[in-house]
């Protein structure tokens, strides 16, 4: 079996209309993927920036994979939540991002999206937060249903990842 | 060695710290490694204190230049060393940074931020504002992940790691860590 290793961070959050941020991820992957060790999914502590509207989380990812199969790729699944003063959270992106197929270290942005609601739920949303959330999650991942969606842009999040691959010119896969 | 495992060796300094330094304050900087299961130090210091860097005018760079050096040897990348950084600005808290160590030989620069808890409560913030700011029991907390979910952050700077990255037996086992060049 092919091995790869997935090391680096979720590093941080811009241009979102709020601070006091975190993130949730979750690592997709196909049926004939396997994960050795690591987790495969986590959160991320709340952060906020005295600075300016870029908040870091510097949050670690390591996780080991072993594969049969180039289908179902690696993929980062996110959602982005704004913790209130009053404790309460709301959604603020989804996102997914792809892990390079080529080996080294990578920096990526997740441009993310939040679903968005008819006139009276913006309305609702700008008063007191909240808003619209997504009840099958699975929707993020499938190209085949996303028509259904009316979405606005959110901020970016940016990972730092380095990808190592293991064994797989053994079975004459082409890569870089 | 041929028995399936490798060396990474890891030297180089804690440059300086960039943060909100008045002058007349005074800052240290405490490192610790963290790394997985299969990982055994082999050399150096995993855990190390700097000086004491005083601060002679507003806003400059708080310059350490601390050494690091240190050498591991393991069987599995799985758990590759994470640096954990402590500042401290006059026995306060200053922040928390953690970064992975590259995986790449060569010299890399590291931008590691640094952040700190903020009280989760009003009597905690009535303690903060006399001085006794949250810390954590455990920073392995950030590098391991757990326990962290929904502890309040604030952003405070960031510090300026250089590392000079060597490998022994890594390809030789398989690993393809891409071009070695950039």
């Amino acid at each position: 079996m092919a091995e790869v290793h997935i090391i680096g961070q979720i590093n941080q959050a811009k241009d979102f209309p709020k601070q006091h941020l975190f993130c949730k991820w979750h690592l997709q992957i196909g049926n004939n993927w396997r994960v050795i060790s690591g987790k495969r999914e986590g959160q991320t502590q709340v952060s906020y920036s005295q600075f300016g509207g870029t908040t870091t989380w510097s949050f670690p990812i390591d996780i080991h994979l072993a594969t049969a199969g180039l289908q179902g790729w690696p993929k980062i699944y996110i959602e982005v939540y704004h913790l209130d003063w009053l404790g309460r959270s709301h959604l603020f992106g989804y996102g997914l991002v792809t892990v390079p197929t080529s080996p080294g270290s990578h920096t990526l942005d997740c441009y993310t999206w939040r679903p968005f609601g008819s006139l009276r739920e913006r309305f609702v949303q700008y008063f007191l937060g909240g808003g619209l959330q997504l009840k099958y999650p699975d929707l993020i991942f499938s190209s085949g249903e996303r028509y259904k969606l009316s979405t606005e842009a959110m901020g970016v999040v940016s990972f730092d990842l380095s990808v190592l691959l293991r064994n797989f010119t053994n079975y004459g896969i082409e890569y870089n | 060695m041929g028995d399936g495992t490798f060396l990474v060796s890891l030297s180089g300094q804690i440059e300086w710290l960039d943060v909100l330094a008045p002058s007349g304050t005074s800052w240290y900087c405490k490192y610790e490694f963290y790394s997985g299961p299969d990982w055994k130090l082999i050399g150096g210091l995993e855990a190390g204190l700097s000086q004491i860097a005083n601060v002679v005018t507003n806003g400059d760079k708080v310059v350490l230049n601390f050494p690091i050096e240190v050498q591991f040897k393991s069987t599995n990348p799985y758990g590759w060393p994470q640096i954990v950084l402590s500042v401290y600005k006059d026995m306060q808290l200053g922040g928390y940074g953690r970064a992975h160590m590259p995986l790449k030989p060569g010299v890399h620069a590291l931008d590691v931020h640094l952040s700190r808890p903020i009280s989760s409560s009003m009597l905690g913030s009535v303690f903060a504002f006399f001085g006794y700011h949250p810390e954590l029991v455990d920073v392995k907390t950030l590098a391991t992940t757990t326990g962290n979910n929904l502890i309040r952050m604030e952003t405070t700077g960031y510090a300026r790691i250089t590392v000079n990255v060597v490998t022994q037996e890594f390809k030789n086992l398989g690993y393809d860590i891409g071009k070695t060049k950039d």
